[in-house]
């Protein structure tokens, strides 16, 4: 479908559920469609940026196919999402979005290779060495992986700011109390509340209920703690050499690991019960888009993790070196990739959360006066 | 023809509210068989209580799922004031006496019932809005889809109970006073389904064109079926050649005005326009008919369909202005809009002059008033036939904007005469012995007229009860 046609869809959809309303109440998406009575690109992309495809009202709908009017709100909402990540990026890598998993691959080898190549760089291009190095301040000195780090990360920072204003501007801004609503939006991300409450029928798929799909939000905590406990990890680190002056590498027990490998492992488990979670539902509600966006995601948080572990059982071997360097190659190519990947949707989402709350607020305030 | 070798201890024709709530209420009661007959098929399931959302019922007390008190004196009044007194009193009574009763039986089984703690947006004090999944939690969901696949989970669920869908039955089977089975045609074969007892709750005949066109002529052409396709009253006709004392006109019914451009049928609520009482609303000949501020919408909405169905060619228009737009839910598909009222004519293909006129007319007649669309206002207009009688204001502020509305039939209410076990009567006044009907099928001993809103689902479920338990003992 064209963007056009994919957003005349949209349109049509709005108009449709915006007349019926019987969705009322499972979730954001239907009161903020209840504000409005009309709708544009903007309204489209917040709404669809709202939606956590939990399909709750697919199942409900009276219209979805086969009837004629043929709604699928998850499905439309997904595609937007998709499109909306393209659409606020930064346009001179929108390819990136366009072909993600052969992107992700991409990313992941140039990374490597840079890492090889510094490596190499600090072992006087001595492959032998390679096996030599006992520690990892031999491959890469502290020095370097700081610069590097830093490097990456305001890279990171910057575009994520970037995107994600351009989404908010792109949404129409925000109509209450703009502080207020950021808190409120945190509290509903950090304790998933529209994975729970209001959409009282998490598990209801028609005829059967499916008590498993109750839990449907665990892969994504998985995947967002497993995140924060990624980047818990590596502060923990850098306090351990710069605070308490201990070099790594560090032992299985202590805190850096322990967090590393429980976050690496989490998150990876979530993103594979997620891929899994698409392939086992409905046709109707499997979008190519959205699984390709996952399937990337998944290698370039796969790929950082087994070597992560391979390095820490490897680590007193003489295969260190190399394993090591891999590693720290696709860390690289992860921070790379991960401007444009799904993880756009964690800022967009929040963004979209705290736009509902503001509307809320400012919507109170009016009643009130009223 | 086969001969389907089980006889069933209960046999229900049709697959909505009514249908749905006999069978288990029959299952509960004892039914050792069941079998429920569904003409769609299993995607949509469920005739017209698909497209529902709220169920009426008289509660003494405050309960969880609505605002306030609504007495059985109060609702059966209101029974008596929609139909004119066109009502069977004694068959009203039952409705309204184990109407509260449903309700603690639908939120028993499992039907998602609104918990009224929310309820600014759309609660009322009368009705109990149905929503999805009970299981987990209070929280809201609306339709009537999630309300028939609740009973659908639960008949699933129990061995005794078959569900056939893509089944159309097409006679019942007599002998003497007593039935003792259908004949049912599975996609191009003919299956004879034996029974002790049938209940029938295969609704109207709303979907069926060509009936309507017997009583509305070729204006029925025009009209907007809102719910299932299914209900071609076939069965209903088939009774009464059977011998069955018919009740109701067969021109009443619950009827809307609708936009033009809504699908044939299974449009549900989408179509509705509820822009009339925020305008005026003029036929083909660019005049006015009726009174479009004559009382509350709520008590309003249902004569509209008729009163446009009489109408030349069975369409009308409702034009207001700009200063209207967000003031109604709108429905599914956007209005004509123009900058000037010319231009809005050229565009409904009505002739601009006498366009211009009626509006002329209708504005110059409009009072200085403080409108005021949350209550009957009293802003009307004076020397205009017919007046408008609330919420008269100029139209005036461009941009000007119409909707194209015709007949939306929801359901009819012709149908069979039932005694108080739901049993089906005769020319004679006797009830055929073990045939029970439930729905729209027998709404109009109820409804001779007019309509309460949430009252169907009120008359299938109470009726459903009965049947269900009475079946059983026949």
């Amino acid at each position: 479908m064209s963007y056009k046609g994919i957003y005349e869809e949209a349109f049509r959809l709005l108009r449709i559920c915006n007349a019926c309303r019987y969705c009322e109440g499972i979730c954001p998406v239907w009161t903020v469609i209840e504000f409005r009575t009309d709708f544009g690109e903007e309204d489209v992309d917040y709404i669809a940026n709202l939606c956590h495809h939990c399909t709750t009202c697919y199942y409900v709908c009276p219209y979805s196919p086969p009837h004629e009017l043929n709604l699928n709100p998850p499905r439309t909402f997904s595609i937007i999402r998709s499109i909306s990540y393209l659409k606020y990026s930064l346009q001179p890598f929108k390819k990136i979005y366009e072909k993600p998993i052969i992107s992700a691959i991409i990313l992941q080898v140039v990374g490597v290779m840079l890492a090889l190549f510094v490596a190499l760089y600090n072992l006087g291009f001595d492959v032998n060495s390679f096996f030599l190095a006992s520690r990892y301040y031999d491959v890469f000195p502290y020095n370097q992986i700081y610069v590097g780090g830093f490097v990456l990360a305001v890279y990171v920072i910057i575009a994520f700011l970037y995107q994600g204003t351009r989404f908010v501007k792109g949404i129409g801004g925000f109509s209450g109390s703009f502080s207020r609503s950021l808190l409120l939006a945190l509290r509903d991300a950090l304790f998933h509340t529209w994975f729970r409450d209001g959409m009282v029928s998490c598990g209801y798929s028609g005829e059967s209920y499916r008590m498993l799909k109750r839990l449907f939000w665990a892969p994504h905590a998985m995947i967002m703690y497993g995140m924060l406990l990624l980047i818990i990890a590596t502060t923990a680190a850098a306090v351990y050499k710069n605070v308490l002056g201990i070099l790594s590498p560090y032992p299985f027990y202590s805190i850096p690991v322990l967090l590393g490998v429980t976050g690496g492992v989490l998150t990876s488990l979530g993103v594979l019960v997620v891929l899994q979670g698409y392939r086992g539902s409905e046709v109707e509600l499997r979008i190519r888009e959205e699984e390709r966006l996952n399937l990337a995601l998944l290698i370039t948080i796969m790929l950082p993790v087994i070597t992560g572990l391979l390095t820490l059982t490897l680590r007193a071997t003489n295969l260190m070196g190399v394993i090591y360097t891999i590693h720290m190659g696709t860390v690289i190519g992860f921070f790379l990739y991960i401007p444009f990947s799904k993880l756009n949707h964690a800022i967009f989402r929040y963004m979209a959360l705290a736009k509902y709350h503001s509307e809320l607020l400012s919507h109170e305030l009016r009643s009130k006066a009223h | 023809m086969y001969l389907y070798e089980k006889i069933f201890d209960v046999i229900v024709i049709g697959g909505g509210n009514a249908g749905l709530v006999s069978a288990i209420s029959a299952i509960e009661h004892g039914a050792k068989s069941l079998l429920l007959i569904e003409k769609a098929p299993k995607e949509l399931r469920g005739g017209n209580s698909r497209y529902t959302r709220d169920i009426r019922y008289a509660h003494e007390d405050v309960d969880e799922f609505t605002t306030g008190i609504y007495g059985r004196d109060e609702m059966l009044n209101d029974i008596l004031r929609v139909t004119g007194g066109r009502t069977n009193l004694e068959l009203a009574r039952i409705v309204v006496e184990r109407s509260q009763e449903l309700i603690q039986w639908m939120y028993r089984h499992g039907v998602p019932l609104v918990k009224a703690y929310r309820g600014a947006l759309h609660l009322s004090r009368t009705n109990a809005l149905s929503r999805t999944n009970a299981l987990t939690n209070a929280s809201f969901i609306g339709g009537g889809k999630a309300l028939i696949d609740t009973y659908y989970r639960y008949l699933s669920a129990r061995k005794e109970v078959k569900v056939l869908y893509n089944t159309a039955v097409t006679d019942i089977i007599v002998d003497d006073e007593r039935v003792v089975g259908v004949k049912a045609l599975m996609g191009s074969k003919e299956v004879v389904f034996k029974g002790n007892s049938v209940i029938v709750a295969s609704g109207g005949f709303q979907a069926n064109i060509g009936w309507l066109r017997q009583i509305w002529g070729g204006k029925a052409d025009k009209f907007i079926v809102r719910g299932s396709r299914f209900d071609d009253g076939l069965l209903l006709m088939r009774l009464i050649e059977l011998g069955a004392m018919p009740v109701g006109d067969p021109r009443e019914g619950h009827m809307v005005a609708v936009d033009a451009r809504a699908p044939r049928t299974d449009g549900g609520v989408i179509s509705k326009v509820d822009a009339i009482p925020f305008g005026i609303v003029i036929n083909k000949n660019c005049r006015r008919f009726y009174d479009e501020g004559e009382d509350e919408w709520l008590k309003r909405y249902a004569i509209w369909g008729k009163l446009v169905a009489e109408q030349p060619e069975a369409e009308a228009y409702v034009i207001f202005d700009s200063k209207m737009w967000g003031r109604f839910i709108p429905p599914a598909w956007p209005p004509y809009t123009a900058s000037s009222l010319e231009e809005l004519a050229v565009k409904l293909n009505l002739d601009p002059g006498r366009f211009i006129r009626v509006v002329k007319e209708f504005n110059d007649s409009v009072q200085p008033c403080r409108v005021n669309y949350e209550r009957l206002d009293g802003c009307s207009t004076k020397g205009l036939d017919p007046p408008k009688s609330n919420w008269a204001s100029r139209i005036d502020t461009p941009p000007f904007y119409a909707y194209k509305v015709v007949p939306g039939i929801t359901f009819t209410y012709y149908g069979v005469m039932v005694d108080r076990d739901s049993r089906v009567l005769r020319g004679d006044g006797k009830p055929f012995e073990n045939l029970l009907a439930a729905g729209e099928i027998m709404m109009g001993n109820i409804l001779g007229r007019g309509y309460l809103g949430g009252l169907g689902l009120t008359i299938g479920g109470v009726f459903g009860l009965i049947a269900g338990e009475r079946a059983v003992t026949l």
